[in-house]
């Protein structure tokens, strides 16, 4: 199929596919990081219900570790700054990579005559994976 | 070019149908942690301080155990973290737990609903390409006779 193509256009092609392998890769730790920050936000929420003297324990592979409320507290705080960055940061990248993707689809279509519109987008869609 | 849209929509919607597959997965998991949950407040519910249980061991095997105080109950918060809770407040937090999991699958379900969505319009615009194809070959096949 994409024999009868010119070398340029097969290789923005090629160059095209990748982009879309790196949406989908970058959709699916955006959803891991989404996943986390739910979970560290809803466990912080949860730990603000309760009384400060109740007695907590910190997950370390298979055991229960006791520990301090505030020590929980003040983990947590962090795990939620820090996941919130990741996804600032993977949520660039995403812009970045979509950008890339519609500009190479442009100059693609240049090349082969203005004949590729709806073309594929990065991970099946502008922003799929996402939510 | 026509054949190369066609196939590139067919690869995107084979792309969404597989997230639409995860989703479903995803959901699937998150209803088991409910039953789970429910389980938990099932058993939280029905003991007592000095209940005897059986203590599950793996590989169908138990071993009689007492419990020794109702009012200390591990519940895990997530992220890593548990608190040990009275017997009241073990069951509330486990009944915050599934609301959480319920929020979570209304949220996994629309975005299934999003991608259904997305995935009906491609099919939609890949029939009117097949059609316009169609067409065509009919049209040139009748100049050919001509």
């Amino acid at each position: 199929m994409q024999g009868n193509l010119p070398p340029e256009a097969q290789e923005k092609i090629e160059q095209l596919q990748d982009l879309q392998e790196t949406a989908q890769t970058v959709a699916v730790q955006k959803q891991e990081a989404e996943s986390s920050l739910t979970e560290a936000e809803n466990a912080l929420d949860e730990l603000e219900t309760i009384d400060e003297e109740t007695p907590m324990y910190r997950k370390v592979g298979e055991l229960l570790v006791e520990t301090e409320y505030d020590e929980a507290e003040d983990d947590l705080e962090d795990k939620v700054d820090s996941l919130e960055i990741r996804l600032e940061t993977l949520e660039k990248q995403e812009e970045r990579v979509q950008d890339q993707f519609e500009s190479l689809q442009g100059e693609l279509e240049e090349l082969l005559g203005g004949g590729m519109g709806g073309g594929p987008s990065p991970a099946g869609g502008p922003g799929a994976g996402g939510a | 070019m026509g054949q190369q849209q066609l196939q590139q929509l067919s690869q995107e919607i084979q792309q969404i149908e597989a997230e639409i597959e995860e989703l479903e997965a995803d959901v699937e998991a998150i209803q088991q942690q409910k039953t789970e949950t429910d389980e938990a407040i099932e058993a939280l519910e029905t003991l007592e301080t000095d209940s005897t249980v059986q203590v599950p061991l793996g590989g169908g095997a138990y071993l009689r155990a007492n419990v020794e105080d109702i009012d200390e109950v591990i519940v895990e918060l997530g992220a890593d973290y548990a608190g040990e809770f009275e017997q009241t407040d073990a069951v509330e937090t486990l009944k915050n737990k599934k609301d959480n999991l319920d929020d979570r699958i209304d949220e996994v379900n629309a975005e299934i609903a999003e991608l259904e969505a997305e995935s009906t319009e491609l099919e939609q615009q890949a029939q009117q390409l097949q059609q316009q194809a169609m067409q065509q070959q009919m049209q040139q096949m009748g100049q050919g006779d001509e």
